[in-house]
């Protein structure tokens, strides 16, 4: 799937309250956590049902977000170049890496824990990937075979969500929920391929 | 690269003259890429265009130990003085009189998607503010908001900006008359106007309806325009109180009244003739005293109404100044539903009713009223705003209007659909009640976003309506009724002045560490038209604001007489008993003892200064000769594009049109009255620049003048060969090397 604007959200499992976060994020862009450059922290936890905290980045943000009154961590890509493996895989990479890396920073203020059995795969970028059917059949058969990769045996069912109004948005999911410390390795893989 | 464009898509569906300066523009960066442009005029460039800077983008960012160099790939490559490339920016939409579309918000919800952080921000302008945008988007960004008739042009920069006014035009109870179509139309005559390309500082304009209410705020516009009738007998003249010369900024003015009574039909040559005396005479060295007001300062309003008088006498005749007033319905809104009342109150203490108290007002039209969405901080999602643009089709059509205290509000909405519109905005989480109370706060970007801030407006005013709106439902009303505003520094975005509570801020040096703070503003008032100023108190640590607040709000509340304001309580009591009341709440303990001091509200990083910046809302001085020849450079580029891909015809009108756009941009120097005629330019630049022999070269005379005046007799027709077009452009570059020598010998001196 190459989508240079593909967008990722791992949903959370709980409701927590995430604005103890911020100095977590504000920490990442000082030490360097990942290996993107990192260029803020914003605060939008006044506003409902969408973003609360931003990480944003020159080529990625990493958005703890509550869209549709489900937190998950979103995962925007603006300008990754497309790899040889398309941008799905790069991208999942790279979300999971962000989750498993915040889950490792649970403490008593602060406890996310990431589900991997339900995706939203979106592209932010109406004027390729209009929200409509033309679009998933593009993009069905590389993002079966992209998730097909991560999710090995495990079935998974793909389907187009929102209105034509709506960035074109895929739901995933999956029967079953592989931890992140089964699906990195894997991706680790594939990249190496 | 991909062959879909947003500029092929959209192809045919923008207008033309638009479609083509959003062409211009993308040049432009694409020039400044190649290092064809001069940094200094991109960025009054893409300024002009809304494209304004964020804090950081100096490529330098404090992470609370030090500061860090962000590393992007651009390299050197900059956007303008000491601003990187790939940085990323703000775009800034301006929505005339805060009017916006259902269609309008789809779009700007789609570009909150995906070109921004999924947040639209309402300004204390009525402008809309999209953040974090790489420039490269911007020109798509910009095509498809013109699709839906938004322009970007001069929202930044010295420029006019933002024609804003009050949001209750048109349904207002108390207003003299509907000020939308003459703002409208004051709006699109000044939009690129020659005379507003002068300014050595920006140019704001508000309009209102009335005299006594806060809502236009014209008081401290730099033309502030307020709708008067006189007459008798049934027969009645429309005109404004024309004040000018009004500014908050680090030491607030009063706008001064120019004319008491100016009719209508003279709004826009006055204006014209206004703009044009402030780009003569107004300062342009020292940014920090370009304002009109310290024009008016200088030379005393009578003299500067004699002047514009003056001015105006010389204007060429414009039929744009009144044709307008021949058909003003055509920004009347139309009601989507049939008015109905809706009778009796539900339940006092019910969520609906609370609302409905705080945010509904009764429209002058029986049946309707306005519904004020309240915005926490002025910010929206892109989902929200989809359902919100539903919600106005449903019940309002086109007629939501953004407010300067960065809220929404629908107008003509039948009462009856109350309840229901209620429902829709609790179910999209936009159904808080207390618009225009004490929890629905102003603030600037402040140090969240803005290169200028000193202290987080924003974490201040989120932290102040949390606790706020937990206590709303037992404070006195009294207190209820107080307005907080909100700004980072002293440049007074948020309009803290005429707040009753006003916060500006400011660090302070403690221990040998710095400590934000706030300067407590008091004494202003909204109510005239935003008619007076606070003046500071004392300067509070950012985290006691909270406690400040609750203190000043209990004292005013136990110690008012009958119907006192604030200002008023303030007044009396005195400041100095004012600051005796808050002393307590000024000192700082140590760092040791309770390091939460040292950091802000919703920053964990350590406080620092370090990453203030270079503001650009001063822009960049560039005089309209600058961007003339700037322009007729472009155009001989684009010449030679033209030529390249064969277009032997065009590439060779177009060599003829950049000597013309050099020609105008010297003559306009002596006369600002050429139009764009090539027969007047070319007659006005022998006139002014040929025969005065100030084009000319030393060496070769007048001969780079005469390769337009053959060009002009001629006509292009015998120069469309490819070798005829090669030899035009040439000559082309050849005169535009010459006006820039001829200019940088005169210099910007003007009439």
């Amino acid at each position: 799937m190459h989508a240079e604007k593909i967008q990722i959200k791992v949903f959370s499992s709980g409701k927590p309250d995430v604005a103890g976060y911020v100095p977590v994020l504000q920490r990442w862009i000082r030490d360097r956590v990942i290996s993107e450059l990192l260029i803020d922290v914003v605060d939008y936890s006044h506003v409902s049902d969408g973003p609360e905290v931003a990480l944003i980045g020159h080529d990625s943000d990493y958005v703890l977000d509550r869209a549709g009154g489900k937190l998950g961590l979103l995962y925007a890509s603006k300008r990754n170049t497309v790899s040889e493996h398309g941008t799905l895989l790069p991208a999942l990479q790279r979300v999971f890496n962000a989750c498993l890396l915040l889950e490792k920073e649970a403490g008593p203020q602060v406890r996310l824990a990431f589900r991997t059995d339900e995706l939203l795969v979106r592209v932010a970028d109406r004027l390729s990937a209009p929200n409509n059917d033309a679009t998933f059949k593009r993009f069905e058969p590389t993002l079966r075979e992209g998730l097909a990769r991560i999710y090995g045996l495990t079935p998974f069912t793909l389907k187009r969500v929102g209105s034509p109004r709506e960035l074109f948005s895929i739901e995933v999911r999956a029967l079953a929920a592989p931890p992140l410390s089964e699906l990195l390795p894997r991706l680790a893989a594939v990249a190496q391929s | 690269m991909s062959a879909l464009s947003w500029k092929k898509a959209l192809a045919g569906k923008i207008r033309e003259d638009w479609a083509r300066e959003i062409d211009i523009y993308e040049t432009q960066i694409e020039l400044r890429k190649m290092g064809k442009i001069e940094e200094k005029l991109f960025a009054e460039t893409r300024l002009r265009r809304g494209v304004y800077g964020q804090r950081y983008d100096n490529g330098q960012r404090h992470d609370g130990e030090q500061s860090r160099t962000l590393n992007y790939p651009c390299g050197e490559l900059t956007k303008g003085p000491n601003t990187v490339w790939d940085a990323p920016g703000m775009q800034r939409i301006k929505l005339p009189m805060g009017g916006l579309s259902a269609d309008q918000l789809d779009v700007l919800c789609e570009l909150a998607e995906e070109y921004s952080d999924q947040i639209l921000h309402v300004t204390t302008r009525q402008d809309i503010q999209l953040h974090f945008i790489h420039i490269e988007d911007t020109p798509d960004l910009m095509r498809r908001l013109a699709v839906v008739g938004i322009t970007t042009r001069e929202a930044c920069g010295n420029s006019v900006r933002n024609v804003t006014a009050c949001p209750y035009a048109g349904v207002c109870q108390q207003q003299a008359f509907d000020v939308t179509p003459y703002a409208k139309a004051l709006t699109f005559f000044l939009l690129g106007h020659d005379d507003t390309q002068d300014f050595g500082r920006k140019f704001k304009i508000a309009f209102s309806g009335c005299k006594d209410n806060a809502c236009g705020l014209t008081n401290f516009h730099d033309l502030g325009c307020i709708a008067r009738q006189r007459g008798e007998n049934g027969k009645f003249e429309r005109g404004f109180e024309y004040y000018v010369g009004g500014g908050l900024g680090s030491v607030p003015q009063a706008a001064q009244l120019m004319f008491e009574f100016l009719p209508v039909t003279e709004l826009l040559p006055m204006t014209q003739a206004l703009c044009r005396v402030f780009g003569r005479l107004g300062e342009k060295e020292n940014r920090a005293r370009a304002r009109i007001k310290f024009l008016v300062k200088k030379l005393g309003i009578e003299e500067l109404r004699r002047l514009t008088l003056e001015e105006r006498a010389k204007l060429r005749p414009d039929p744009r100044w009144t044709d307008y007033l021949q058909d003003l319905s055509q920004s009347d809104e139309t009601p989507l539903r049939l008015p109905a009342q809706l009778g009796g109150v539900l339940s006092e203490d019910s969520a609906f009713e609370r609302w409905r108290r705080t945010n509904v007002l009764p429209q002058q039209q029986q049946g309707y009223v306005t519904a004020k969405v309240t915005l926490p901080l002025g910010d929206f999602t892109p989902t929200q705003g989809r359902r919100l643009s539903e919600l106005a089709r449903r019940y309002t059509e086109d007629s939501l209007r953004t407010t300067v205290d960065q809220n929404l509000l629908f107008r003509w909405v039948p009462e009856a659909d109350l309840p229901e519109l209620y429902s829709d905005l609790d179910a999209i989480g936009l159904g808080d009640s207390g618009a225009d109370t004490i929890s629905d706060i102003t603030a600037c970007p402040g140090t969240d976003t803005c290169k200028l801030g000193i202290s987080s407006s924003r974490g201040l005013a989120g932290e102040l309506r949390r606790r706020l709106v937990a206590v709303q439902g037992s404070l006195d009303p009294a207190a209820n009724a107080l307005h907080i505003k909100c700004s980072g520094c002293f440049n007074s975005c948020g309009q803290h002045h005429v707040a009753d509570l006003g916060f500006l801020g400011v660090s302070r040096n403690v221990g040998g560490r710095r400590v934000p703070h706030f300067q407590l503003v008091v004494g202003g008032e909204l109510t005239g038209n935003g008619r007076s100023y606070g003046l500071a108190i004392g300067a509070i640590p950012s985290k006691r604001v909270p406690e400040v607040v609750e203190r000043l709000t209990d004292t005013y509340v136990k110690g008012k007489q009958a119907d006192e304001t604030f200002a008023m309580f303030v007044g009396r009591i005195g400041k100095k008993e004012v600051r005796k009341i808050i002393d307590d709440f000024t000192q700082v303990p140590s760092y040791e003892s309770d390091p939460s001091y040292y950091s802000d509200w919703g920053d964990p990083r350590e406080y620092t200064i370090g990453d203030l910046g270079v503001g650009e809302c001063a822009g960049e001085v560039v005089s309209f000769t600058q961007f003339g020849l700037a322009a007729s450079e472009r155009e001989v580029f684009e010449a030679q594009l033209l030529l390249d891909e064969g277009k032997v015809k065009e590439a060779a009108e177009r060599a003829y049109s950049a000597m013309l756009q050099a020609a105008r941009s010297l003559a306009r120097q002596k006369n600002p009255n050429v139009g764009e005629d090539p027969a007047e330019v070319v007659s006005e630049f022998k006139t002014h620049c040929v025969d005065t022999k100030e084009f000319w070269d030393p060496f070769a005379g007048a001969k780079f003048a005469q390769y337009l005046f053959r060009v002009h007799a001629e006509g292009t027709a015998k120069m469309q060969s490819k070798e005829g077009a090669h030899q035009l452009i040439e000559e082309a570059q050849l005169f535009v090397d010459a006006a820039h020598q001829a200019y940088s010998r005169i210099g910007s001196t003007v009439v």
